[in-house]
Formats: structure tokens, C-alpha cells, sequence
């Protein structure tokens, strides 16, 4: 098991303007369960490769366990991975598989029998040994791409996207299966996904990046709770987060956020946020559909329109227009609620983030500079320490 | 009820159209359509395989009764001496001899330089990749007959004219195969390799254990083009060397009638068959070996 480092990581590729990893730095502990997760060409199967020593950094430095790696082949590295197809060798058993990576270091022969029983145990994948690998199902064949990856106990565990080839119910259960694993093996593990809800059921933490850049770096709950920019705040969560235009008025002893259609009174933790600030235009608020409550419009000022109505089975995503204004809400599925109807919306003022013209957090920024202790849970954010929070 | 009228109607039958419910024709119709087209490749049959009869059946004649009109197509009298005349009075075995020797070590050696390009060209970065394999290209595109004075040049310079190398050497430059075994080996499982070199093989251990049990359908046929192509090559073996020994069964034939007043066709006939027979047993063999490795193929993953 072990640590890894990445030290102002950056991956150009030969004639493409723009880096595919950039200014990465990155300190993930020994036994943790870390995720990568970001929209499609993001870079972070470019950065799992890196880990991997299938690419070469342009810039920046690599530790493993401390020791730089920069130039050490990826057979070297004692490192493991799974690839999102599985890259299993199509011309080989089973256990010829699992078995390739320790005939690849000269394993004495009983003693990667041994090995090679075990890790196919783990996996439940004892009676298949003899089974060529195209005689198996999508879910068994990732199986085997696990247990070629655990045989070697090595120190880390890269997974890329392992789970997007599997059909929805196969992956809720192999998603299961591999946090059990993880705890069983205690491996490091590195595992790159564009699916947020694995990527929130997973990890202890989540880097989430954008364009080569690591956006946010913290625990599932701090990064679903504080996201640091609008675009973290509209990557992570389904329904996706409401994100609505205005600016911030003074207003009595506080700050209120506002335009033609949505008034929201900002509790104190704003005033720290605003005082001071000449400019008070061009906010964006971003509140998501369950902080939004539908009501009467007779107790409401504004009347919005109900223009859809979408059944989620314990809840129904409503979305609401008002003028060029449009917001989604989720209401208990009993709601008496048609498309069409004219309702009035409340906003839950704990649960809003503004975020400035630059498309930052007003109150994430605030704390990362250290100014104020906002949360606690915003502290815990930039804490590497592991703590199974399972 | 208006609920009723709205509820979808489905067929009686349920699901698909059964078979019986779609038009067979009536016997006669079939046997009559049956017999169409196996009159129509009786015909082509006829058309392809009688070229080889007519052949095999000169094999066994002697060339007098040869420009009978009309022809006969069967041997009689039926005579053996064609054959025994190639082989006692001409080297014939010798011309095969020296021809699976050559056609093996080109499609043995091709095909190893063939596929270890190939995975450079489909798998490696390094500087020049793409020129290289652009010139490699273009040498398709220049007719053989143009390179046949460079070449022996450039044989007689190296001191290997007149030997097995002369003929072994040059049918190595052929770049199809490279250009085959490189398609395939780019049409490999994604990241296969990769996860090689995770499971620490170096660029030759991916090579020997990862492409090359997974190319073996697109080796074979490497190996057959090669190996019939060598089989059937004339002129550069004419070209490249000299001496009686070391002829190849292509150049042997054509010495079979030295002056052109009595051209011997039964003789000529005789080692058309015999070659063709070789031939056609190495090719059923390779043609095995390709049966059993594409099942492996369409297992891929």
C-alpha cells in the first residue's frame, strides 16, 4: 500500500494549444479510495495514465511512496490498473489472465497458483478459471480485469471508468462489491469516473476536473455542499443545481439577491462576503431544485407558471417559468401540482451560493483564504487525513 | 366502452408473422429454381476447373496426339513417361527443392518483420513515424519491372548475386504485409498494450505474448499471399542468378524447352501439375490453420 504524490503536474500533447492536464497538485494518503470525476475530456484519464506511467509528464514530479517515478516504467511502479474496456488479453483463459502480470515478474509457479486462486476468490470468479475470456458475461469480465489488477497486491489501484460498461443494475452491484473490496484489500485507489453519484457513494474524496485543471478537491458532502464555482456547482448533484442572474442589493442590516423574477434574503454569513464591495452586479445564485419550495400564489409575490412536470417516483421535478426566468424544484410526489398551473416559489436562504461575476463561491473563496471560519465542514475540505466515513 | 375502443388490437396470431403465412412457392417452382442454378454453376465450374483438367489430362499423353482436332479431352493412350522423364532427366526436385526453401524462409522471416513493423508503425510513438511509413507506401506504388536493373545492382554490389541470398533478400521489401499487419494490429482491443506494460512486459514481451497470438488470422494470411506470391515469382528469380542449382521451379519449367523447335507440352504439363499439387497442399494447410485461428478472433473481447 502507499502514498502518491503529484507535484505541479502538467501533459501537453504535440500540437494541441491547449495542456490536457494542467498545474496538478495532489497528495492522495495510503489506503484511500480517491476519485477522479469530470466531464469527458476533462483530462482525468490523462492523469490516471500519468499515475500510470503510460504517459510522460511535461512538467511537474511524481511520487510514489515518496520516491519520484518520473522514469520508471509502469511494470515498475507496483501499481495496478483497470482499464474502462476491461483490456483483458482476449487470447487467454481466465486464469491465464489474472496469472500474466506475475509470469511477467518470474512469480514461482505454486506460488502464483496460490495468488492467482485468491484473487479470483475475492472476486467470485473461482469457478470460471478455465473459461476463455470470450465465453464471458460484461460483468464477469470486469471481474477478471479487477482480479488481474489485485493479484499483485500492489500499492495503488488505478480505475478508469470501470464501471460504465455495465448495464445499470450490474453496476450498482459492482460499485458495492468494490467499496467491499477496498475494504478487504485496503489498497489505495485511484478511480476515474463522469458519473457523480459513484463518484459521491465512493470516494473519501473527490477531485472534480474541468479543462485539465482540478476545480475542487475535497469530501463528497464538502464539495456537494460548498462547491467552489459554478461549474462544480452544476456538475455535482442530480437534479442538476438552479443557477439564476442578478445582483446584490444592501438592503436593512443585511444583503438580498435579486432580479425581475427571484428576491432572496442572504443571511449573515454574507455580510462578511459584501461589506466593503463596491460592485454588487452580475451574482449568480445557484440553489438547487430541492431548496426550492412550491407555494400558493396567493402568498407569494411573484406567479410563476408550471411547465413541466417530470415523475421521479418519490418526487416530481417541477420546473417553473416567470418571464425568461426558469427554475426546477422537486416536490413530494402527493403534490397537487398540473402543468399549467400558476404557483408561487419559495427559496430556502440557507441553502443558496452566490457566486460572483467570475463564476466563484463567494463564501468557498472566503474560507479557503482563511478569513473566516465559515463551517466546519468547509474546514474538514483541504484535510487529506482519512477518516472512513463509512 | 370508450376505454375499449382506445386499447391497442393485436394480431391473432400474436408477435411475428408465423412462416406459414408467408408465400412459399409451390415445389415444382422450387425444383425448377433449384435447377437453374446449379445448371449456372455447373457451367462456371466447368469453365474454372477445365483449364486443370485439360492439363492434367496433356500430363499423361505424349505431344503428337496433342493437335488432334477435334481435342481430346481424355489421355489416350494414357502414358506416365512425362513424368518420369521430369524427374530422372531434369533436376526437378531439386527446382522444388530450392523453391520451398526460398518461399518458406521469405514468408517466415516477412512475417516476422512484417508484424514487429506493423506493431511499431500501429502502437509506438518516435520521430518520423508517419514519413517512414509514407515512403514504405510508396514503394507500393513503383511497378516491380522498374526495379528490377536497380536491383540486381544492388545485389551484384552486395556479393550476393548468384546465391540463395539473391533470392531470399529482395521479396523481403514488399511492404503489404507492414501495411496489412498494421491496420490489424491498430483494430487490437483498445488499450490492450497498455495494460501490458502495467502488468510490466516490455515493448517485446507485448509483441511476443499480447499482439501476436491476437494477429495470428491476419499472419496467416500474410504468410499465404507471401508464400503463393514466392511460389509463382518468375523474373527476379531469373534475374538474380545464374547457375543450374540454384533455379527455382518457375525458371526451371521455362528451361524445360531450350530450343523452341520441339517444345514438349506433356512435359511442361507434367510439372505444371506436380507444382500445382504443391501448391495447393501448402495452401489447404495455411487455409487450416486460418479456419482455427479466426475462431479465436471472433472471441475477442
Amino acid at each position: 500500500m502507499a502514498s502518491l504524490r503529484l507535484e505541479q503536474i502538467e501533459k501537453r500533447y504535440p500540437k494541441v494549444d491547449e495542456p490536457a492536464v494542467r498545474q496538478v497538485d495532489l497528495t492522495i494518503a495510503d489506503g484511500e479510495f480517491f476519485v477522479l470525476l469530470g466531464p469527458s475530456g476533462c483530462g482525468k484519464s490523462t492523469l490516471l495514465k500519468l499515475i500510470a506511467g503510460l504517459e510522460e509528464p511535461t512538467a511537474g514530479q511524481i511520487y510514489i511512496d515518496g520516491a519520484p517515478v518520473n522514469y520508471t516504467p509502469p511494470g515498475r511502479r507496483n501499481i495496478a490498473m483497470v482499464f474502462q474496456d476491461y483490456a483483458l488479453y482476449p487470447h487467454m483463459t481466465v486464469r491465464q489472465n489474472i496469472n500474466f502480470p506475475l509470469k511477467m515478474r518470474r512469480v514461482e509457479r505454486a506460488a502464483a497458483r496460490e495468488a492467482v486462486s485468491a484473487a479470483a476468490g475475492s472476486v467470485e470468479l473461482g469457478e470460471l478459471l478455465e473459461r476463455p475470456i470470450g465465453a464471458l458475461s460484461g460483468g464477469q469480465r470486469q471481474r477478471v480485469a479487477l482480479a488481474r489488477a489485485i493479484v499483485r497486491n500492489p500499492a495503488a489501484m488505478l480505475l478508469d471508468e470501470p464501471l460504465s460498461n455495465l448495464d445499470a443494475i450490474l453496476r450498482v452491484q459492482t460499485r458495492d462489491e468494490l467499496l467491499r473490496l477496498h475494504r478487504s484489500i485496503k489498497a489505495t485507489i485511484v478511480y476515474v469516473t463522469h458519473d457523480q453519484v459513484e463518484a459521491m457513494t465512493m470516494g473519501h474524496r473527490i477531485a472534480v476536473m474541468n479543462r485539465g485543471v482540478i476545480e475542487q478537491l475535497g469530501s463528497p458532502r464538502a464539495v456537494f455542499d460548498y462547491p467552489r464555482n459554478l461549474f462544480v456547482a452544476s456538475f455535482i448533484g442530480t437534479p442538476q443545481m438552479n443557477l439564476i442572474k442578478g445582483d446584490i442589493a444592501r438592503e436593512h442590516n443585511g444583503y438580498v439577491f435579486r432580479n425581475s423574477s427571484v428576491e432572496v434574503t442572504l443571511d449573515d454569513r454574507y455580510v462578511s462576503c459584501f461589506e466593503g464591495n463596491g460592485r454588487l452586479e452580475r451574482f449568480t445564485l445557484g440553489v438547487r431544485p430541492n431548496a426550492v419550495m412550491v407555494e400558493p400564489v396567493s402568498t407569494s409575490k411573484m406567479s410563476w407558471q408550471v411547465e413541466l412536470i417530470e415523475e421521479f417516483g418519490n418526487e416530481r421535478l417541477v420546473s417553473v417559468r416567470c418571464r425568461d426566468k426558469r427554475i426546477r424544484t422537486l416536490v413530494p410526489n402527493r403534490t397537487r401540482i398540473a402543468e399549467g398551473d400558476a404557483v408561487g416559489i419559495s427559496i430556502d436562504s440557507d441553502d443558496v451560493h452566490i457566486f460572483d461575476a467570475a463564476g466563484v463561491n463567494v463564501i468557498a473563496s472566503l474560507a479557503e483564504q482563511g478569513g473566516h471560519a465559515v463551517d466546519g465542514r468547509a474546514q474538514a475540505d483541504e484535510d487529506p487525513a482519512v477518516t472512513d466515513k463509512r | 366502452m370508450a376505454g375499449d375502443s382506445k386499447r391497442l388490437r393485436f394480431p391473432r396470431y400474436g408477435g411475428w408473422p408465423l412462416a406459414e403465412l408467408v408465400p412459399q412457392p409451390a415445389f415444382g417452382r422450387r425444383l425448377y429454381k433449384g435447377t437453374g442454378v446449379a445448371l449456372a454453376l455447373a457451367v462456371l465450374s466447368a469453365v474454372a476447373v477445365g483449364p486443370f483438367f485439360y492439363v492434367l489430362s496433356i500430363s499423361f499423353r505424349n505431344s503428337i496426339g496433342l493437335f488432334n482436332y477435334p481435342p481430346h479431352w481424355l489421355p489416350v493412350p494414357f502414358i506416365v513417361s512425362n513424368y518420369t522423364r521430369l524427374v530422372t532427366q531434369f533436376p526437378f526436385w531439386r527446382w522444388i527443392g530450392n523453391t520451398l526453401l526460398v518461399a518458406t524462409s521469405v514468408t517466415l522471416i516477412k512475417v516476422v518483420i512484417d508484424s514487429m513493423a506493423g506493431y511499431a508503425f500501429a502502437k509506438l510513438e518516435f520521430a518520423g513515424r508517419r514519413i517512414a511509413f509514407g515512403v514504405i507506401l510508396l514503394t507500393l506504388m513503383v511497378p516491380q519491372a522498374m526495379l528490377l536493373i536497380p536491383l540486381f545492382f544492388i545485389v551484384r554490389d552486395l556479393g550476393i548475386y548468384d546465391t540463395y541470398w539473391a533470392l531470399i533478400l529482395p521479396p523481403l521489401a514488399n511492404p503489404i504485409g507492414v501495411f496489412m499487419l498494421r491496420s490489424i494490429i491498430r483494430g487490437l482491443p483498445k488499450d490492450v498494450d497498455n495494460a501490458a506494460r502495467v502488468d510490466n512486459c516490455n515493448e517485446f514481451q507485448i509483441y511476443r505474448h499480447v499482439v501476436l497470438p491476437l494477429i495470428k488470422p491476419g499472419l496467416v494470411v500474410v504468410a499465404t499471399i507471401t508464400f503463393v506470391a514466392q511460389f509463382s515469382s518468375f523474373v527476379w528469380p531469373l534475374v538474380g542468378t545464374q547457375s543450374a542449382n540454384l533455379q527455382v521451379l518457375t525458371v526451371g519449367l521455362a528451361s524445360l524447352n531450350p530450343d523452341r523447335a520441339s517444345v514438349s507440352y506433356g512435359l511442361i504439363a507434367a510439372a505444371s501439375v506436380l507444382s500445382t499439387a504443391i501448391i495447393t497442399v501448402v495452401f489447404l494447410m495455411l487455409q487450416s490453420q486460418f479456419k482455427g485461428t479466426s475462431l479465436l478472433g471472433a472471441l475477442k473481447g
